[in-house]
């Protein structure tokens, strides 16, 4: 291995980190009146920026492995009776630090099967010597964590009693280990072709299972001693210099380019390839199948936008009906088992509590507006996620469509229909709570009654109106299919926040129905309005 | 019919790739535009389609009356590289539907319309998503037979066409150009010099016509090639 690699993949690393660290600079307002995009051109204005980004490394570095250790050891130590700086709680920590440094981290993603953009660029575009990089890359990276964990390790050992030699042993155990496992992912690579860490169920089982091995015999002080076999000196010295044998080994080893070219396939990349396919799974539940598209409808009575809207919301039946469909299932199924109870109860001779309870059937809006939320969104998502990726992305690219007259058409199109479904879950929700309470025998005032189903009616039309006004008005998504728009992340979340805030109102009924049905009609106003004003200039791709 | 552009300008960051863009377009031409590799060709289209707005300048058509008006979004096509459309439709609805939206008083039905750019009957009855490249190219032309914008912009139209398709398309441009201001980018210059009555080099950020009786000349090649190279000559020189 060559000193001078170890440079070249600093220098790399750092333009790397540099560039990035200058792009993020340019797109933070007033930021960016100082930091501009000619100090990608400026080579002491990067080296100073790379040097910052080492410093940040480093200090990351640390506190990551600070934090690592601190949440490994400290808070399940707080939870237990043991004290926390003694020699036995240091056994326990060497304990709980073997199973989830010494076997899962290691055996989750070693160096060497990483699928790393730097290692791309390196080997795969710069013709880097693959077996070079490998070295490098495992040698700086594993004396980075013996550096980063040996302070920690040597702090934690001298501060429990056990003294600081045990923790150095920990150290240099954990650093002989970290190689053979190298070594051992390359030979099973050589042997079978796996690549182990690449596997999501391989890891969610090693997770699992080296967290029981850790944590589990703890609550029962069965945790055996392992730091008197693992850290002592003959084991630790045999360990560094099987550690050394395999880093031979691994310096001999003639498969790294073929390995490479395996593990850093464009697609396994944590670049813009894997970030497009995660953009795109976003989707995956509103993409068309051929059993959608029967081109054997009749729309032939209808014309122009109404036929487009048509032929768009029959094609995408099932991902509008399917949710649909589920939570009329879901209404049935509660008003079958409601009218069941109140039989029951009335056999029992509990009418007359029936008749109570059923008379304040109004106090269950709070909840009803939470409930419609959770159940009207998700129709309302998925069926704007539909019309962005199967009809507007494309229609978008055109002119016409973006005109005035033709969002404002096609969006009060889309809001009827929309509307539709979600009144007609509305409605289920009014009859269920109608047959509920005629069966009972509830007597709510009749007043209040109405303007509770009227409340449940008017969130259907809130609901339709802020999925599909919030898409026209933000326009979420972009040609990439990431969604990239801040306040339409913060105005869904703020709306979630305010739903679930309504089931702690304790305000009478009469008045929480005004509100509610006073909010939703001055919002759904509000909106439209918005729309009208608004859409036509920020309904775009973006 | 004319478009006119003046002084369009449009800056990414501290990169100014549009310096004053001004040239006036005649309909009844096509207009290739020619620049080297990110001499803002697209950011000219994007600017012009309204994808997004230029930074400064104007761009106004100018009717055979000799009024004056800004482009109204329909006025300018615009066919991008990648051709698209929306896959849930078949060809013969999405005509019919854009027939509908834009008054077509032509009289032809869909499936006449499609065969007018070489699309059989059962293709138009197959949903868009099944078609190829050169299929959704032709959709696209056909919005602008039928919608007859002003103005047609064509992103690099005919690069990824097969030899066939490519021969198709190029005898529709010629159909469609007396009513039409078509103004297509490309990089090939053998293509520009087939097709094109007039053309445009985008060149540090300005428009500039070239002398219209070299196109066909066998210098052709090497006199763009000059112009595009001239100011790096000279800059080398100042250097």
């Amino acid at each position: 291995m060559k000193v001078k690699n170890i440079f070249l993949l600093y220098r790399i690393r750092s333009a790397l980190a540099g560039n990035q660290l200058i792009y993020w600079l340019t797109r933070i307002k007033l930021l960016n009146q100082v930091f501009t995009d000619k100090l990608y051109a400026v080579e002491d204005g990067k080296l100073a920026l790379s040097m910052m980004v080492s410093i940040y490394r480093v200090v990351r570095a640390l506190l990551g492995k600070a934090l690592y250790l601190g949440l490994i050891w400290l808070v399940p130590l707080a939870m237990s009776d043991m004290k926390i700086l003694s020699p036995d709680s240091f056994g326990v920590s060497v304990w709980i630090f073997f199973w989830l440094s010494f076997v899962a981290g290691t055996m989750i993603q070693p160096v060497s099967m990483e699928a790393s953009p730097l290692k791309y660029t390196c080997v795969r575009q710069m013709g880097m010597d693959a077996t070079e990089y490998q070295e490098t890359e495992m040698l700086t990276h594993h004396l980075a964590a013996f550096a980063g964990f040996t302070p920690f390790l040597l702090l934690w050992a001298g501060l429990t009693g056990a003294g600081v030699f045990w923790g150095l042993m920990l150290s240099l155990a954990l650093a002989g280990v970290r190689v053979i496992a190298e070594w051992f992912h390359l030979e099973l690579y050589a042997k079978f072709h796996r690549l182990p860490g690449a596997n999501g169920i391989y890891i969610i089982v090693l997770v699992v299972l080296c967290m029981a091995a850790a944590y589990g015999p703890m609550p029962f002080g069965l945790v055996p001693d392992l730091a008197q076999y693992l850290l002592y000196p003959a084991t630790v010295t045999l360990l560094v210099a099987l550690g050394c044998v395999c880093a031979r080994a691994i310096s001999r080893y003639p498969h790294h380019y073929e390995l490479i070219l395996e593990t850093c396939r464009r697609d396994r990349l944590p670049g813009a390839e894997a970030q497009k396919k995660a953009n795109s799974a976003q989707f995956e539940q509103v993409k068309l199948r051929d059993s959608d598209l029967d081109t054997k409808a009749d729309f032939s009575g209808l014309h122009g936008w109404k036929y487009l809207q048509a032929i768009f919301f029959r094609r995408h039946r099932r991902m509008l009906l399917k949710p649909f469909y589920v939570v009329l299932a879901i209404l049935g199924g509660v008003t079958v088992l409601g009218c069941g109870g109140i039989l029951w109860f009335m056999v029992q001779g509990e009418g007359a509590e029936l008749v109570e309870v059923f008379s304040l059937v109004t106090r269950a809006l709070p909840m009803c507006v939470f409930l419609l939320y959770l159940m009207d969104n998700t129709v309302g998502e998925r069926i704007c996620k539909a019309m962005f990726y199967n009809c507007d992305l494309a229609l978008l690219r055109y002119g016409w469509y973006r005109e005035r007259d033709a969002i404002l058409k096609n969006f009060f199109l889309r809001w009827r229909m929309l509307c539709g479904v979600n009144l007609l879950l509305s409605g289920a929700a009014c009859v269920m709570f109608i047959l509920l309470t005629l069966l009972a025998g509830g007597r709510p005032p009749m007043g209040e009654f109405i303007l509770f189903l009227l409340a449940l009616l008017s969130l259907g039309v809130f609901f339709a109106t802020h999925s599909l006004a919030m898409y026209y008005l933000f326009q979420p998504y972009t040609s990439d299919l990431d969604t990239k728009n801040p306040m339409f992340k913060i105005l869904n979340f703020a709306m979630y926040v305010v739903c679930y805030a309504a089931l702690q109102v304790k305000s009478t009924p009469t008045w929480f129905a005004l509100l509610v049905f006073g909010v939703t009609v001055i919002y759904s106003v509000v909106m439209l309005i918005l729309v009208l004003r608004r859409a036509p200039k920020t309904f775009r791709v973006k | 019919m004319q478009l006119i552009l003046d002084q369009i300008t449009k800056s990414f960051g501290t990169k100014e790739v549009l310096k004053g863009a001004s040239f006036t377009f005649e309909q009844g031409k096509i207009y290739g535009l020619l620049g080297r590799n990110g001499s803002g060709k697209t950011t000219l289209f994007n600017c012009l389609s309204a994808e997004f707005p230029a930074d400064s300048g104007t761009v106004s058509l100018v009717d055979r009356y000799g009024q004056t008006r800004t482009p109204k979004q329909g006025d300018i096509g615009y066919v991008l590289f990648t051709p698209v459309v929306p896959e849930f439709l078949t060809g013969v609805e999405f005509v019919k539907f854009f027939q509908e939206i834009t008054g077509d008083q032509s009289g032809r039905t869909p499936d006449q319309w499609l065969d007018l750019v070489g699309l059989a009957p059962d293709d138009g009855r197959r949903l868009m998503r099944g078609y190829s490249h050169g299929m959704k190219h032709k959709i696209q032309m056909l919005c602008f037979l039928i919608g007859k914008p002003p103005v047609i912009l064509l992103d690099e139209p005919l690069t990824s066409f097969d030899v066939v398709a490519a021969l198709e398309m190029k005898n529709l441009l010629r159909e469609m150009k007396e009513d039409h201001i078509i103004l297509f980018s490309t990089h090939i210059l053998q293509l520009a010099q087939d097709l094109c009555d007039e053309i445009v080099l985008l060149h540090q950020g300005e428009l500039e016509g070239v002398d219209n009786a070299k196109i066909h000349t066998p210098e052709f090649e090497s006199y763009i090639v000059d112009l595009l190279t001239q100011d790096e000559g000279e800059e080398e020189v100042e250097a």
